[in-house]
């Protein structure tokens, strides 16, 4: 697993492993870790939108204070 | 109508001189006789046609005499000097720019009324009464049309217009005058813009019209190309002066040069008569000073606009995207929330299956091992000594071990036997080993 997991990357994993779940395409003993993995992603993805939205909110003020 | 050769001197009144043999003459006999042969012969108005080749007028005295020419290609043919007297030349003039929209210029081709004077100190002359502007009008426009001809030929004349214009014409090279009314015009609109826009330009005077124009304008042009690096298009602007004297923008050379500028040329030389070759091969024709002005911002706020749909876009598309990814996002941690704890429900619901039947089983086999167990003990009973016992058999016992063989006793011993109730305590008797018991 690498360092720096792009949301890209987490979001086709995140599904991956919804996919896997949801054809039980899996077995108890992964389960749980399979679930945290997902959990993480999860939080990833999150911290990874809610920073980007911050930055593009940021970004698009800048441009209408520059505009006025 | 023209003066036979025959008639030659031999009209004059001829003054004897002293001397017999010859006949001699005073300068001004030959020209009172010349005089009026002329005035004689060629005493009627005549329709001519000719080239100005320079045009002589005096502005102070407002008399004009000019040189016509013939030309046959550059050579000429015929010359002769005429004159009109101020009070004639106002009025063709003024009639001649009416129709031509030019003043009487050096070059070109008219069509005149004349008489011929001669005049002793003078000299010949032709006397202009009218002159005909239709007939240079059908000139300057057959010029003009041999001169779009000839820049076509050559292949340049819409080579401007190929050039591509800046996306922001920020540097302008602008060919006017100071004084020129356009031109105040022109950088008062750039001057409104002046907050939004940093347009700068410099001014390469020249004349605007006149005879000169060409020369003047060609030269500006010519100097802004050597720096046509520094600029993004090159404009020409002229307004105020009146719509006389642009035939200049008709004039080949100036066309040329235009046509064949590194930059494009944008005009606005601001009249209301038929479009000249100058306005035809440029960039483009503004016409009016300010029209070009609002060209040169219209290109910056059309930019500002376009920045401006752009960046509402971009705001739209980036939140739409934010917003799709958070869907996205937030239905696959519903999915997994559900979908594990499907699996988990499942597992579980399984695993009590399995304890179900691990309890049933279990119960089943242990009372069939119960049942095996009681068989085993019953049979297991039937082998218990007291059972034995029960039955009526006894057990000897000699010092507290069984007696299996009469071997073993001695006569006197003491042996116990065990019944089921009870024992009996025994003394062997003495040589009685034959008897059995």
């Amino acid at each position: 697993m690498k360092d720096k997991t792009t949301y890209s990357e987490a979001i086709a994993e995140l599904e991956a492993i919804v996919n896997e779940i949801e054809n039980e395409d899996i077995t108890v003993d992964e389960l749980s870790a399979k679930v945290k993995r997902a959990s993480f992603l999860i939080r990833i993805c999150r911290q990874a939108l809610h920073a980007t939205e911050e930055e593009v909110k940021k970004i698009l003020e800048e441009l209408n204070q520059e505009k006025s | 109508m023209l003066a036979p050769n025959r008639h030659f001197m031999f009209y004059f009144s001829i003054k004897r001189t002293m001397d017999a043999e010859r006949k001699i003459f005073t300068l001004s006999d030959l020209a009172r006789s010349l005089r009026s042969v002329i005035e004689r012969h060629y005493s009627g108005h005549y329709w001519v046609k000719a080239e100005i080749a320079k045009l002589n007028h005096y502005p102070r005295s407002g008399h004009c005499y000019p040189d016509l020419v013939e030309k046959t290609g550059d050579q000429v043919v015929a010359q002769m000097r005429a004159t009109v007297w101020a009070g004639d030349y106002r009025i063709i003039n003024q009639k001649f720019i009416e129709v031509t929209g030019e003043p009487l210029s050096e070059g070109m081709a008219i069509l005149f009324q004349t008489s011929v004077t001669y005049h002793p100190v003078y000299g010949l002359s032709l006397q202009i009464h009218q002159i005909e502007p239709s007939f240079t009008l059908g000139q300057m426009a057959y010029e003009k049309q041999k001169t779009i001809e000839r820049l076509k030929a050559e292949g340049i004349f819409d080579r401007n217009k190929t050039l591509e214009m800046p996306l922001l014409p920020r540097r302008l090279a602008v060919v006017s005058v100071e004084t020129s009314k356009g031109y105040h015009d022109f950088l008062k609109i750039l001057a409104g813009y002046s907050e939004r826009f940093t347009v700068w330009h410099k001014l390469f005077p020249a004349l605007l019209q006149g005879d000169k124009a060409v020369e003047s304008l060609t030269a500006q042009l010519r100097l802004i190309r050597k720096k046509a690096h520094l600029f993004d298009m090159a404009a020409i602007i002229r307004g105020g002066g009146g719509d006389v004297g642009l035939n200049c923008y008709d004039h080949y050379t100036l066309s040329r040069e235009i046509a064949n500028f590194p930059i494009p040329v944008i005009t606005g030389i601001g009249h209301a008569t038929n479009e000249t070759i100058a306005e035809m091969v440029a960039w483009q024709n503004k016409v009016t000073p300010t029209d070009v002005a609002y060209f040169v911002v219209s290109r910056f706020s059309e930019f500002e606009n376009r920045t401006q749909v752009a960046q509402g876009i971009l705001s739209a598309r980036s939140m739409q995207i934010l917003n799709t990814e958070n869907q996205r996002l937030m239905r696959s941690a519903g999915y997994l929330r559900s979908f594990s704890t499907k699996i988990l429900q499942k597992e579980s619901l399984h695993a009590g299956v399995l304890a179900n039947r691990l309890k049933s089983n279990t119960l089943w086999f242990l009372e069939k091992q119960n049942r095996e167990i009681v068989h085993l003990q019953a049979k297991v009973n039937l082998l218990k000594p007291e059972e034995i016992l029960k039955r009526g058999f006894s057990i000897t016992m000699l010092n507290g071990k069984s007696l299996k063989s009469q071997s073993e006793v001695k006569p006197g011993d003491l042996i116990k036997t065990q019944l089921f109730e009870g024992t009996i305590e025994s003394i062997v008797k003495p040589n009685h080993s034959e008897n059995e018991g």
